[in-house]
């Protein structure tokens, strides 16, 4: 649980028995991934790669981060056996991913402002690149849920159930971060 | 309004809310599951400091070394299924390199149209087919472009790489955005900046570096620059002076006359013998106004031959440049001209002529495959790659000088093309390229404007795909 803490309120593990898709626990698919099933861990990329996604893309360069989502599943991947709660799964990949953004951000000797970071001359793709700059800046926590919500079109219920949150730490979260962000907005 | 069409998008939309959504759903996730390919945890190959100690390097030994270590593997067809598509060994040597979305964690396989990366801490070896092998260091992008029998060509795009190549002259050929080096039997260095310059330095045999029809032949134990704009720089042995190397520099990109008239002056008072290999190349490179200076500066490190008049080198005779390269005690000229016949070109369009005539690629008669945001789009002429993802037509019928014409292409969605024109008969600006913005679209335009008419290469890269193709560009 101490991975996804940082994020807000966690349910305790015991409390989350079903998959994303809650059909089963998670506990067969991670005990597949961990005998070395690739089906099995393809099925636990397509459920988790959206919230992957969402905290790499608020933290690093754009053009780097389906890159960083491909190793976070990676490390999650070889990792996979220091999982001793397998309905913790969302937050310990959380982690991982935050934890690389971190390393990634050290190691960088790049500034962020990048030119592909910079749109084409598409003025939607520009005005859509200044408002995750907005995202950004935000705090952590509403950071991370607003993107889920806004550029993955997760639910509120999905990034409860991906991220560890309790729902109603999502709903606070996108309230005040959706608050946050319309201010910042209106004064861009 | 309450936040239930934010939470869970039901209720009443939120009109912000649905505007942002459409704004960033545009940078939504769209990445596919690794490929975990052949995963072996924690193995290593070491293949040394770099791949060879200094005292290796001569050709025999670093031939004899390539056949030691080197396992001889011959292309083997994909694991696509495609019998077609060639494919070389790759192996870590530390961290986690991609192939194109595959992480690699052991061996691994590179296969023609994919890229190969390398991150910050990951490095790696290619097996070129059966000729010897590449070191790809940090930070590195190349792309397998073609391997067939006795041809092989890598496109470096970024970063690092060292190559040990034991096969005739011309065999194995790396792209760069600046230059194409091709190897000439030998052990060199490669490094291309994110500007697209970059810097070979060759260790051992010879390699041509060749950008726009400007050459430099560098020898073991020297480097030429290359950019952009010029081209390969004029080759320079890596023990001379730093000032040496600098008034090079700027002999070749200098904007400034005075200082370039300083440095190269410089350049012909500072010149040791063994620099007349240096002092050869410039002859073509400077003005026909600075050309005897230089020709002088040689004469005096090595004495033009009694068979070689001084009229004919200033004219640019090639078999009188060729005998007196023939003079310099480095090899005989005749046996890189036996797979190369051009020239070193003049590097300003006032010395050399242009081509009388140009080998534009063929276009094709084929319809395209539908596009995501267009209707038919009729059966060409088109330009069209190996694999046929990448489609170009001009949209205003032949290119002519300083015009922005509108132009065509058909690629895959979401992935934004890489393109540059390069004239290849003479020095000349580069072409410029306005995109129209259609990221997400298979229907691409965008507007070309090619400085001076000539013969022009064009490179569209999109991803791992990549179409060039040569065409006339006629005058106004």
């Amino acid at each position: 649980m101490e991975h996804v803490l940082e994020l807000g309120h966690v349910l305790p593990a015991g409390d989350r028995l079903t998959s994303p898709d809650g059909t089963a626990g998670l506990g067969p698919t991670i005990r597949a991934v961990a005998a070395g099933d690739q089906e099995a861990f393809a099925r636990l990329y397509k459920d988790y790669v959206r919230m992957v996604h969402a905290i790499l893309l608020g933290r690093i360069p754009r053009r780097d981060v389906d890159d960083l989502v491909q190793e976070v599943f990676l490390t999650a991947y070889r990792r996979i056996k220091e999982l001793r709660d397998p309905a913790a799964f969302g937050g310990w990949v959380a982690a991982i991913a935050r934890n690389r953004a971190t390393d990634y951000m050290r190691h960088s000797k790049e500034p962020l402002a990048l030119p592909d970071e910079l749109a084409g001359g598409d003025p939607i793709e520009t005005e859509a690149f200044a408002i995750l700059d907005i995202v950004k800046a935000l705090p952590e926590a509403y950071r991370d849920t607003l993107l889920m919500r806004l550029v993955e079109g997760m639910t509120g219920a999905e990034i409860a159930e991906r991220s560890g949150l309790t729902p109603a730490s999502v709903r606070v979260n996108l309230h005040r971060g959706m608050k946050l962000l319309r201010e910042r907005l209106a004064r861009a | 309004m309450n936040d239930d069409y934010l939470v869970d998008g039901t209720g009443a939309p939120d009109p912000e809310v649905v505007r942002l959504e459409r704004l960033l759903g545009r940078l939504r996730s769209t990445t596919q599951p690794p490929v975990l390919v052949r995963l072996k945890p924690d193995r290593r190959l070491y293949l040394g400091p770099r791949f060879f100690a200094p005292a290796l390097a001569t050709a025999a030994a670093v031939i004899l070394m390539v056949g030691l270590i080197w396992k001889p593997l011959r292309p083997e067809s994909v694991a696509d299924g495609d019998p077609n598509r060639s494919s070389w060994g790759v192996a870590v040597i530390v961290g986690r390199p991609r192939v194109d979305a595959s992480v690699l964690t052991g061996d691994g396989r590179i296969a023609v149209g994919q890229t190969l990366t390398t991150d910050a801490r990951s490095r790696a070896t290619i097996e070129v087919s059966d000729i010897g092998h590449v070191t790809v260091d940090e930070q590195t992008r190349i792309r397998l472009i073609d391997s067939r029998d006795g041809h092989h060509r890598l496109a470096l795009d970024r970063g690092t790489l060292h190559a040990a190549i034991a096969a005739p002259p011309g065999q194995f050929v790396v792209n760069t955005p600046s230059a194409t080096a091709t190897d000439l039997g030998c052990v060199y260095s490669l490094h291309v900046n994110d500007d697209g310059s970059g810097l070979l330095s060759v260790e051992a045999g010879w390699v041509a570096f060749e950008e726009r029809g400007r050459e430099s032949f560098v020898p073991a134990g020297a480097s030429s620059r290359t950019d952009r704009v010029n081209g390969p720089g004029t080759p320079r042995y890596d023990d001379t002076e730093p000032a040496f190397r600098d008034a090079i520099d700027e002999v070749d990109n200098g904007h400034d006359a005075r200082r370039k008239e300083t440095s190269l002056r410089y350049v012909l008072d500072r010149a040791r013998q063994r620099d007349a290999m240096t002092l050869w190349h410039l002859i073509p490179r400077v003005s026909a106004d600075d050309r005897a200076a230089v020709v002088d500066a040689l004469n005096a490190r090595v004495p033009m031959p009694p068979a070689v008049s001084r009229d004919a080198v200033l004219l640019l005779d090639r078999a009188s440049l060729d005998q007196w390269w023939d003079a310099l005690g480095l090899d005989q000229a005749s046996w890189w001209r036996k797979w190369k016949g051009a020239y070193p070109a003049a590097a300003s369009a006032s010395q050399a002529p242009a081509a009388q005539s140009c080998a534009e690629t063929r276009t094709l008669r084929a319809t395209p495959p539908p596009t995501n945001n267009a209707g038919p789009l009729g059966d060409g002429p088109w330009w069209v790659n190996a694999d046929r993802t990448l489609w170009m037509q001009s949209a205003t019928g032949p290119w002519h000088a300083g015009y922005n014409q509108k132009n065509m292409m058909v690629k895959p969605a979401d992935v934004r093309p890489a393109m540059s024109g390069m004239r290849i008969d003479r020095p000349a600006p580069p072409m410029e390229v306005k995109w129209v913005p259609q990221l997400h679209a298979e229907f691409q335009t965008m507007g070309l404007t090619f400085p001076t008419e000539g013969c022009w290469k064009v490179t569209a890269t999109v991803g791992a795909h990549e179409l060039s193709f040569v065409s006339a560009v006629r005058s106004r």
